[in-house]
C-alpha cells in the first residue's frame, strides 16, 4: 500500500512538471525581463517557450507607425548569448544582434505600419556534451512617438 | 493484480504527461544526446519550434487614437449592466477582452468614474475565471489610490491582463487566453469602425482601420492553435469573413525595407500604402458589428 502510495505521489508530480516550468518560465519573464522594457510599455503579451540549444521559434507581429518599440530577447544563462534577427514578411533580413555583440534589447520605429517576424536562435554548444534547456522571452514593449515616458 | 494495476497506472500517467508536454509543445527535457555529425559547423539552428502570434493589445491602438482629439463616445462601449448575461468561461474570457478595450478606450480620455466602473467588472470576471485573488486585492488597492492618474490606470490595465495572461497559459488555457485577445482586438475595431463618419471618413482613422489588415491574419494564426475549443471553432469562420473584407484593402510596397538611423534614433525605412475605399470601411463596419452583437448580445 506504501508504495502505490509512493507511487501515486511520484506520478503526479511528473505530471504537474511542466505546468511547474510553464510557471517558473512566466516568473522569470515577469521577473528578470518585463522591468527591462521600462520606460516602454510592455504589449501584455507573454511569448515565452522552455527551449533546448539549437531551437529556433518564431513571433509574428505588427508593428505601428508613430509608436517606437522595444524588442527584449532574454534566455537562461546556461542558453549561452540568445540570436535575434528581424524580418519582414518576404524574410529580408532588417537587424541581427549577432552584429551589436548579442545585446538583448533593441529600439527602433517604422516609417509605415507592416507585418514583421522576429526570430529566435538558441545556438547550439559545441564544447558540451549535453544540450541544456532554458527559458526564453520575447518580448515587445512600444511607446507613442515622441513620449519622453508614458510608463512610471 | 495489484502489480498489475501499478504498472498500468505507472504507464497510463507517463504516456499522458509525454502527450501533455509534445502537445504543449513546451520541451522540458534538459538534457538530450546531441547528434555527433553537427561537429562540422560552429553553429547551428533548427528548424522553427515554436510560433507566436501577436495581436496589438488595445492599450496600443486607442494610444493611437488618443492623438486624433476624436469626442468622447461612452454609448458605443459594452454597457457594464450586460455582465451578468456573461455566464459561460468563454463568454466570460471574451467580455473580459471587450470591457478591457473599453477601459483602454475611457483611459485616454480621463474618465476615471468611468474606469472606476469597468475596471470592477473586469476584476468580477477575472474572479469566474480563477485567476488568484491574491493578486486581485492588490490590484483593487492600488486603484483606490491611483484611478485619476492616466499612466497608473494604464499600469493597472497592463498588470490585469498580463497576469490574466500568465495565468490562463499556467494552467493550459491558452484558449482563453486567446479570446480575451480576440475579445480586445473586435471591440477596438468596433469603436474605431463606429467613431468614424461613414460618409465622410477621417483619413488618420481610415489609416488606423486599415492598419488592422495585418493584425486579422495573426489573430486567426493564434486562434487556430486553439481550434479544437468550441468556441474558438465558432467564431474562426466569422474572422475569415472580416478577413475577406480586409483583403480588399490595396497594399503596395514600394521599395524594399531597410534600416537607417536619425536623430540617434533606428528606423525601418518601409514605404507601405494602403488603399481602402469607403465601401470596403462600411463592409468592415457591418461584419465587424455583426460578430460583436453576437458576442455582446446574450
Amino acid at each position: 500500500m506504501k508504495i502505490l502510495l509512493k507511487l501515486i505521489i511520484f506520478s503526479i508530480c511528473i505530471l504537474a512538471l511542466p505546468k511547474f516550468t510553464l510557471a517558473q518560465c512566466n516568473e522569470y519573464t515577469k521577473k528578470e525581463c518585463i522591468p527591462q522594457l521600462n520606460p516602454y510599455t510592455f504589449n501584455g503579451q507573454l511569448n515565452n517557450a522552455v527551449l533546448s540549444q539549437g531551437e529556433t521559434a518564431e513571433l509574428q507581429l505588427t508593428f505601428y507607425k508613430d509608436q517606437e518599440y522595444r524588442i527584449l530577447v532574454k534566455g537562461e544563462e546556461q542558453l549561452g548569448k540568445i540570436q535575434f534577427q528581424l524580418f519582414d514578411t518576404e524574410y529580408n533580413l532588417l537587424y541581427d544582434n549577432a552584429d551589436e555583440d548579442h545585446t538583448n534589447l533593441w529600439d527602433f520605429m517604422v516609417e509605415s505600419t507592416d507585418d514583421f517576424i522576429i526570430r529566435v536562435l538558441v545556438p547550439e554548444n559545441m564544447t558540451k556534451e549535453e544540450i541544456e534547456s532554458g527559458c526564453v522571452s520575447i518580448l515587445i514593449g512600444f511607446r507613442a512617438f515622441g513620449s519622453r515616458t508614458i510608463f512610471k | 493484480m495489484l502489480k498489475f494495476t501499478i504498472r498500468a497506472i505507472c504507464f497510463l500517467l507517463i504516456f499522458t504527461n509525454t502527450l501533455l508536454c509534445f502537445s504543449c509543445n513546451n520541451s522540458t527535457s534538459s538534457k538530450e544526446s546531441k547528434l555527433e555529425n553537427n561537429l562540422a559547423q560552429p553553429q547551428k539552428f533548427g528548424p522553427v519550434k515554436k510560433l507566436f502570434y501577436n495581436v496589438p493589445s488595445p492599450i496600443q491602438v486607442t494610444e493611437l487614437m488618443k492623438k486624433m482629439d476624436l469626442p468622447y463616445q461612452p454609448d458605443l462601449m459594452n454597457s457594464v449592466n450586460n455582465a451578468d448575461n456573461y455566464l459561460s468561461q468563454a463568454d466570460i474570457a471574451i467580455n473580459i477582452g471587450i470591457y478591457g478595450a473599453d477601459l483602454s478606450y475611457i483611459r485616454i480620455y480621463n474618465q476615471f468614474q468611468d474606469a472606476a466602473r469597468y475596471l470592477a467588472v473586469i476584476k468580477k470576471f477575472t474572479r469566474e475565471l480563477g485567476i488568484p485573488e491574491e493578486q486581485e486585492k492588490i490590484t483593487a488597492k492600488r486603484v483606490e489610490e491611483n484611478i485619476a492618474n492616466q499612466d497608473s490606470l494604464l499600469n493597472i490595465i497592463s498588470e490585469t491582463f498580463t497576469q490574466s495572461d500568465s495565468y490562463l497559459k499556467e494552467n493550459q488555457r491558452g484558449g482563453t487566453a486567446a479570446l480575451i485577445v480576440f475579445g480586445g482586438w473586435i471591440e477596438t475595431l468596433y469603436l474605431a469602425t463606429n467613431i468614424i463618419d461613414l460618409d465622410k471618413p477621417q483619413k488618420e482613422l481610415v489609416s488606423l482601420i486599415a492598419q488592422q489588415k495585418h493584425s486579422v491574419k495573426n489573430l486567426i494564426g493564434l486562434l487556430n492553435q486553439y481550434r479544437n475549443d468550441e468556441k474558438v471553432n465558432e467564431i474562426l469562420p466569422d474572422l475569415k469573413k472580416l478577413d475577406a473584407k480586409f483583403r480588399e484593402i490595396e497594399q503596395v510596397k514600394k521599395t524594399p525595407s531597410s534600416l537607417k538611423s536619425k536623430n540617434g534614433k533606428t528606423i525601418i525605412q518601409n514605404k507601405v500604402t494602403l488603399t481602402a475605399s469607403n465601401e470596403t470601411i462600411k463592409g468592415i463596419h457591418e461584419i465587424n458589428n455583426r460578430i460583436r452583437a453576437k458576442l455582446t448580445e446574450l
